[in-house]
C-alpha cells in the first residue's frame, strides 16, 4: 500500500510539473485575439535549410497576426511568452490533477506510517527491543564504565577504557535510539519527541565530548563528562518512561 | 592565553595526572591538552589566531579563484587538516576542540566570499564603479558585514531543533567530524581515513591538473588541437604571435588599438581625477570612437594588443608576447581526456560524414566520452540525445553521497525525473523552440522551466517543512529562552545549570544592530533614499520605502537561512546562487527596476547571510560529533564572521584595479577574472528588468514542494527541487555514493557501513578539497 502511494506521488508529481511546464506556452491553435500582443520569451520555429534554418521569430518579438500565422504555418505548435494567462494555460487540469493526487498520497502515506509505528509497538510490546532499551543499555554501560574507571590501575587504561566503551555505545545504543525516530514521533508526538531529543541530544554531546578528552589524554574533563552524560541520560529515560505511561 | 569559558570544567586539584596517553594515539601528551589551570583546551589564542589567519588567507585565495574559476571551495576539511598541523604538529598542543575552534572560526572568515563574488562583481559587469573611495563599496561592505551577523544570529535558536531533534546529516560537517576524531579513533580508522585521501586524490588529479598549463610550443599545437586540448582558433592565433616575434613586427591595426588603449587608460585616469575639467571626458569618448573606428582590430584581445604596441615602440621584448594571458596557447598538464576513449565511428550514408550523434561539435572526429571532469554514460549506452546521463568525476560528491545515505536517493530521483523524463518529454513534445538540439536540451530547460520550477519546489518544501517543524521550533525556542535563564542542559563544561546556547539577549543586540547597520547601508545606497521608488513601493516616502526594503530583506534572510540550511545538512548541495537570484528580483520588485545597485547590496547581503547561516550549523554538527559547547562555536563564529566580507571586498576591488589598468575593464570577459557566477545573476538582472521572469512558475512549482512535504518527509519538496536545479553530472556522482551506502550497509550490516564508511568518505571529501586547493593555488601563483 505504501509503494503504491509512493507510486502515485511520483506520478502525480509528474502529471504536476508537466502541467506546470504549459503555463508560459500556449498553443498556437488558440484564437488569435488571445495570442497577439503577447512577447516571446524565446525564438520560435524554424525556416528552412534553404533559408538559412534560422527561427522564424526572435526573443522579445510581438505576435502580430501575420507572424502568428507563419509560425502556423511552419507547424509550431507552442511558442514560449513573457505574460501568464489563466485562459491561455492548457495544461491547468494536469496540474491540478497532479496537486489532488500528491496530496491523496501524502495522506496514504501518513496513515500506512501510524500503521507500521503501531505495529512496532504491538512488537516491542511482545518482546522485541525498543528505544527504551536503546536508552537503558547506553545508560547501563556509561554507569557501568564509570564503577570500572576506578579499579582500573593506571591512566592510560582508563582513557583506553572510556575510548573503547563509549566508541561502542555511539555505534550501539546510541545509533539505535536515533534510528527509532519514526516510532518515537508516533508515540511521543513531535513536541514530546523534541523534549526527548532535547535532553538525550546533551546527553550525548557529553558522551562525544568524554570521548574526545579521553583521546587527547585529559582525564579529568572525560569523566565529568561521563558523570554529567549518566545524569541526563537517566533524565531522558525518565522522560521516555512518563510519556510512555501516559 | 587560555580563553576557555570560565564554567569549563576544572578538575578537583591534582586530578590531572602526568601525561595520560589517549587511546593508541595521543602521546602521552594529555597536559598538553589541557590549559595550565587543568582545563580541557577548546577556546585558546593560538586557536583564535590560526582560524584568523587560515581563513583570511583562504578567503583570499578563494575570492580570486572563484572570480576565474567559477566555483569556490569551504574551507572546514582543509582547516581541519591544517589545524592538525599547525596546532598539535606545529605547536604539539592542540585539543579535538581546539582544533574544531579553529577549523570554525577559519570557515566563518572564509564562507563569505561565496556570497559576495556571486554578487557584487555585478555591479561592476553592469558598469558601475567601486573602488575605496566610493560611498557605495563601504555600505556595500557595511550590508554584506551585518547580513553575516544576521546570519548567525537568525540561525543560532535553530541548532537544536536541525541537530538534536531533526538530527540533519550535514555530510561535509560529519567528515570534519571524524578528520577531527581520527587522533583517537585507533589506527585502523585512520588508516582508512589516509586509504580515502589518497584515493580521491588519485581519482581527481586527472580531473584537476589540466588546469595546470604550460606554453605550448608552436609544434604542439596540431597535436593538442587533435587531443581537443585547444580549439583550432587557439592554434591560429598563436601561430599569429610566434610570426609577430619571429618578425618582430606586428599589424599596424593592432599597434594602433595597443596605442589607443593606453592612450584611452591615461585619459580616464585624468577624467577621473579630483577638479578634471569637462573636456577631459570628451577626449575618453573621442579615443573610444576611434577604437570603435578601428573596425576588425577592436575586437582583437586588448591585453594582446596593447603588448604589441608595447613591443613595437621597444618598451617590451617580442618575446614577452609568448604568454598565455595574452591569448598564446597553453598546454595543460595530463587529464583524463588525454585517454581519448571517444565514440565509435558513425557515418552518414550520403555523404560518409560522421553523424551528429558521434560529432556533435562538426569538428570531423567522434567525440570524447570521457572528459577530464564527466564521464558520458548515456552517450555509450546510446541513450537520445536529449537525455542527460553523465557522471561527474568528483569524489567530494561520492563521498557526500555516502555520507547522506538513503535520503539522497530523493535528490537522485528529482535528478532522473527532471534530466531524463520531464527534460525529453518536453523536447518530444515540441515544447522547445526548434532551434534547440537534443544534446543542449539540459541547458535549455534548466534557464527556461526547471530552475524556476526546482526553486519553487524548495521554497514550498521549505515552507511545508518549517510548519512540519513548528513544535520542534517552540521546544529549540523555549530552550534557548532556558539558556538565557542560565537553566539549559550542563553543556561542555558547564555541569547542570551550565548554559549550551547563546541566550535571546546577546542575539537580540547583535541582530538589532547588523539590522540598523542594514537599514542604513539600504538608504544610502545606490540613488539613496531621496530617489522616488518604481517598484511596488512606489509612492511611499522613500527613506520609508527603503527601510522597508531592508527589513523584507531581513525575514526572507531569515527564511532563506533555513532554507539553505536544511539544503545544507541534507544534501551537502547549497542552493545559494538561487535564493541570491529571488533576492535580488524580490528587491527590484519592491523598488523598481532601476535601483540595480541596492538589489545587488541586499542580494550580497542575504548571500553571505545564508552562506554563514549554513557554515555555522554545519560547525556546530561537527562541534556536537566532537562533544564541543554550542555556545563557544556560537560566539567565537559571532565575534569573526564580519572579518570575511572586508577582505571578500578589498580583494575584488584590488583585482577590479588591477584589471583596469592591465585591460580597460575592471572584471569580466576580456580579463584575467571572468566571474562566471556573477555574469549568471547579471543575465538574471537583465531578464527581470526585460520582464522575462516567469513568477508563475515558482507559484507552481512552491505549490507542488509543499504538497510533496504533506507525506512521510517534510523534506522532500526541498529534496526534488534542489536537484531539478544542480547539474545532472553532480547528482549522479552523488546518487551513486547513496546507492553504494546502501549496498553497503545490506551486505555488510549498517553499523559497519558507518563505522568504516565514514572515515573513508570523510577521506574522499577532504582529498579533493585539498588538492582542489593545492591546484588553484599553483594556477594562481603561475598567474
Amino acid at each position: 500500500m505504501k509503494l503504491g502511494a509512493y507510486l502515485l506521488i511520483t506520478i502525480c508529481l509528474v502529471v504536476g510539473v508537466v502541467g506546470a511546464l504549459t503555463a508560459y506556452l500556449p498553443r498556437l491553435d488558440l484564437p488569435d485575439e488571445r495570442l497577439i500582443g503577447l512577447t516571446l520569451n524565446d525564438v520560435a520555429g524554424k525556416r528552412p535549410a534553404a533559408q538559412g534554418g534560422g527561427p522564424i521569430a526572435s526573443k522579445n518579438d510581438t505576435i502580430t497576426a501575420p507572424l502568428l500565422a507563419e509560425l502556423r504555418a511552419a507547424g509550431v505548435g507552442r511558442v514560449r511568452v513573457k505574460e501568464f494567462g489563466f485562459d491561455r494555460w492548457s495544461g491547468w487540469w494536469m496540474f491540478l490533477l497532479g496537486c489532488l493526487g500528491l496530496g491523496g498520497g501524502a495522506v496514504v502515506v501518513k496513515r500506512e506510517i501510524r500503521r507500521e509505528i503501531a505495529a512496532s509497538g504491538q512488537a516491542r510490546a511482545e518482546g522485541g527491543a525498543g528505544p527504551e532499551e536503546a536508552l537503558s543499555s547506553v545508560l547501563r554501560e556509561v554507569a557501568a564504565l564509570r564503577q570500572r574507571l576506578g579499579t582500573l590501575p593506571d591512566e592510560q587504561t582508563r582513557l583506553r577504557a572510556i575510548i573503547e566503551t563509549l566508541g561502542a555505545a555511539q555505534q550501539g545504543g546510541i545509533a539505535s535510539f536515533v534510528a527509532a525516530r519514526p516510532v518515537l514521533l508516533g508515540r511521543l508526538g513531535m513536541s514530546g519527541f523534541a523534549r526527548l531529543m532535547d535532553v538525550f541530544s546533551a546527553a550525548e554531546r557529553q558522551v562525544n565530548r568524554a570521548w574526545s578528552a579521553a583521546a587527547d589524554g585529559v582525564e579529568a574533563e572525560a569523566t565529568a563528562c561521563l558523570e554529567r552524560a549518566e545524569t541526563l541520560l537517566g533524565e531522558a529515560g525518565a522522560k521516555l518512561s512518563s510519556a510512555a505511561s501516559r | 592565553m587560555s580563553t576557555s569559558s570560565p564554567e569549563g570544567s576544572r578538575p578537583a586539584e591534582g586530578s590531572v595526572q602526568s601525561g595520560g596517553q589517549a587511546g593508541s594515539k595521543s602521546g602521552g601528551r594529555g597536559r598538553s591538552r589541557a590549559t595550565a589551570s587543568g582545563a580541557y583546551r577548546e577556546v585558546t589564542l593560538s586557536a583564535i589566531v590560526f582560524g584568523i589567519v587560515v581563513g583570511a588567507v583562504m578567503n583570499a585565495a578563494i575570492t580570486y579563484a572563484g572570480l576565474k574559476i567559477g566555483f569556490t571551495i569551504v574551507g572546514s576539511a582543509i582547516a581541519a587538516v591544517l589545524g592538525f598541523g599547525v596546532l598539535r604538529g606545529l605547536l604539539r598542543r592542540g585539543s579535538i576542540l581546539e582544533t574544531n575552534i579553529g577549523q570554525t572560526i577559519a570557515s566563518a572568515v572564509n564562507t563569505t566570499n561565496a556570497g559576495v563574488i556571486f554578487t557584487v562583481p555585478v555591479l561592476l559587469l553592469l558598469g558601475h564603479s567601486l573602488g575605496f573611495g566610493d560611498r557605495d563599496f563601504w555600505l556595500i561592505t557595511l550590508a554584506c558585514v551585518a547580513g553575516a551577523l544576521l546570519g548567525c544570529v537568525f540561525i543560532v535558536p535553530l541548532r537544536k531543533q536541525m541537530l538534536d531533534i531533526d538530527r540533519l546529516r550535514f555530510p561535509s560537517a560529519t567528515a570534519v567530524g571524524a578528520i577531527l576524531k581520527s587522533p583517537g579513533a585507533g589506527a585502523k580508522k585512520s588508516i582508512v581515513l589516509a586509504v580515502g585521501i589518497v584515493v580521491s586524490v588519485l581519482l581527481y588529479l586527472p580531473a584537476g591538473l589540466p588546469a595546470i598549463k604550460t606554453t605550448a610550443g608552436v609544434d604542439d599545437l596540431d597535436g593538442l588541437v587533435e587531443r581537443e586540448r585547444i580549439t583550432p582558433a587557439d592554434a591560429d592565433r598563436t601561430r599569429m604571435i610566434a610570426g609577430w616575434i619571429e618578425a618582430r613586427e606586428a599589424p599596424p591595426e593592432i599597434v594602433e588599438r595597443g596605442r589607443l588603449e593606453l592612450a584611452l587608460r591615461e585619459a580616464r585616469d585624468a577624467a577621473e581625477a579630483e577638479g578634471a575639467p569637462e573636456s577631459a571626458g570628451a577626449l575618453v569618448e573621442e579615443i573610444k570612437g576611434r577604437i570603435t573606428e578601428l573596425g576588425v582590430a577592436a575586437s582583437a584581445h586588448v591585453p594582446l594588443s596593447v603588448a604589441a604596441y608595447e613591443a613595437s615602440e621597444g618598451l617590451r621584448e617580442w618575446s614577452s608576447l609568448r604568454s598565455m594571458s595574452l591569448g598564446w596557447a597553453g598546454r595543460p598538464m595530463w587529464g583524463y581526456k588525454d585517454l581519448g576513449i571517444r565514440m565509435g565511428e558513425e557515418r552518414d550514408a550520403e555523404t560518409n560524414r560522421l553523424t551528429v550523434r558521434v560529432d556533435r561539435d562538426g569538428n570531423g572526429r567522434p567525440d570524447l566520452v570521457v572528459t577530464d571532469d564527466q564521464v558520458d554514460v548515456g552517450r555509450v549506452l546510446g541513450l537520445p540525445d536529449e537525455m542527460a546521463l553523465a557522471f561527474a568525476i568528483a569524489p567530494f560528491a561520492l563521498g557526500a553521497g555516502y555520507l547522506t545515505g538513503r535520503a539522497g536517493l530523493m535528490v537522485l530521483a528529482g535528478g532522473v525525473l527532471a534530466y531524463l523524463v520531464l527534460n525529453p518529454l518536453a523536447f518530444r513534445l515540441g515544447w522547445m523552440p526548434a532551434t534547440v538540439r537534443a544534446d543542449a536540451v539540459g541547458g535549455y530547460a534548466l534557464s527556461a522551466f526547471n530552475r524556476p520550477l526546482g526553486i519553487g519546489l524548495l521554497l514550498g518544501g521549505a515552507m511545508m517543512g518549517i510548519v512540519a517543524s513548528l513544535p520542534a521550533i517552540r521546544e529549540a525556542l523555549r530552550g534557548i529562552a532556558r539558556a538565557g535563564r542560565g537553566t539549559g542542559r550542563g553543556g561542555g563544561g558547564g555541569g547542570r545549570g551550565g548554559r549550551d546556547e547563546l541566550g535571546f539577549a546577546p542575539l537580540l543586540v547583535i541582530g538589532g544592530v547588523a539590522l540598523v547597520v542594514l537599514i542604513l547601508a539600504s538608504e544610502f545606497s545606490g540613488a539613496g533614499g531621496t530617489t522616488e521608488m518604481t517598484g511596488w513601493l512606489a509612492g511611499l516616502d522613500p527613506w520609508v520605502a527603503r527601510a522597508i526594503i531592508a527589513l523584507v530583506a531581513a525575514g526572507w534572510i531569515w527564511f532563506a537561512g533555513i532554507i539553505i540550511a536544511q539544503c545544507t545538512g541534507m544534501t551537502d548541495w547549497s542552493p545559494i546562487s538561487g535564493m541570491a537570484l529571488l533576492t535580488v528580483v524580490l528587491v527590484m520588485m519592491l523598488a523598481g527596476k532601476g535601483d540595480v545597485v541596492s538589489a545587488v547590496m541586499l542580494g550580497a547581503a542575504l548571500c553571505v547571510a545564508i552562506s554563514c547561516a549554513s557554515d555555522m550549523m554545519a560547525d556546530l554538527k561537527t562541534g556536537y560529533i566532537v562533544g564541543s559547547l554550542p555556545r563557544r562555536q556560537q560566539m567565537v563564529e559571532i565575534a569573526t564572521v564580519a572579518i570575511g566580507p572586508l577582505i571578500t571586498m578589498a580583494t575584488i576591488v584590488l583585482i577590479a584595479g588591477v584589471n583596469m589598468k592591465q585591460s580597460g575593464i575592471p572584471i569580466g570577459p576580456g580579463t584575467e577574472t571572468v566571474a562566471p557566477q556573477a555574469q549568471a545573476l547579471e543575465a538574471v538582472i537583465r531578464g527581470v528588468q526585460g520582464g522575462e521572469m516567469p513568477y508563475m512558475l515558482y507559484g507552481l512549482g512552491a505549490a507542488l514542494g509543499a504538497l510533496l512535504g504533506l507525506g512521510a518527509f517534510s523534506g522532500l519538496g526541498v529534496l526534488v527541487g534542489l536537484s531539478m536545479y544542480l547539474p545532472i553530472v553532480y547528482i549522479l556522482t552523488y546518487g551513486l555514493g547513496c546507492v553504494v551506502n546502501m549496498l553497503v550497509a545490506k551486505i555488510k550490516g549498517r553499523a559497519w557501513a558507518e563505522e568504516w564508511g565514514v572515515p573513508f568518505c570523510a577521506g574522499l571529501i577532504v582529498g579533493e578539497a585539498l588538492l582542489a586547493l593545492g591546484i588553484n593555488s599553483i594556477v594562481l601563483l603561475r598567474g
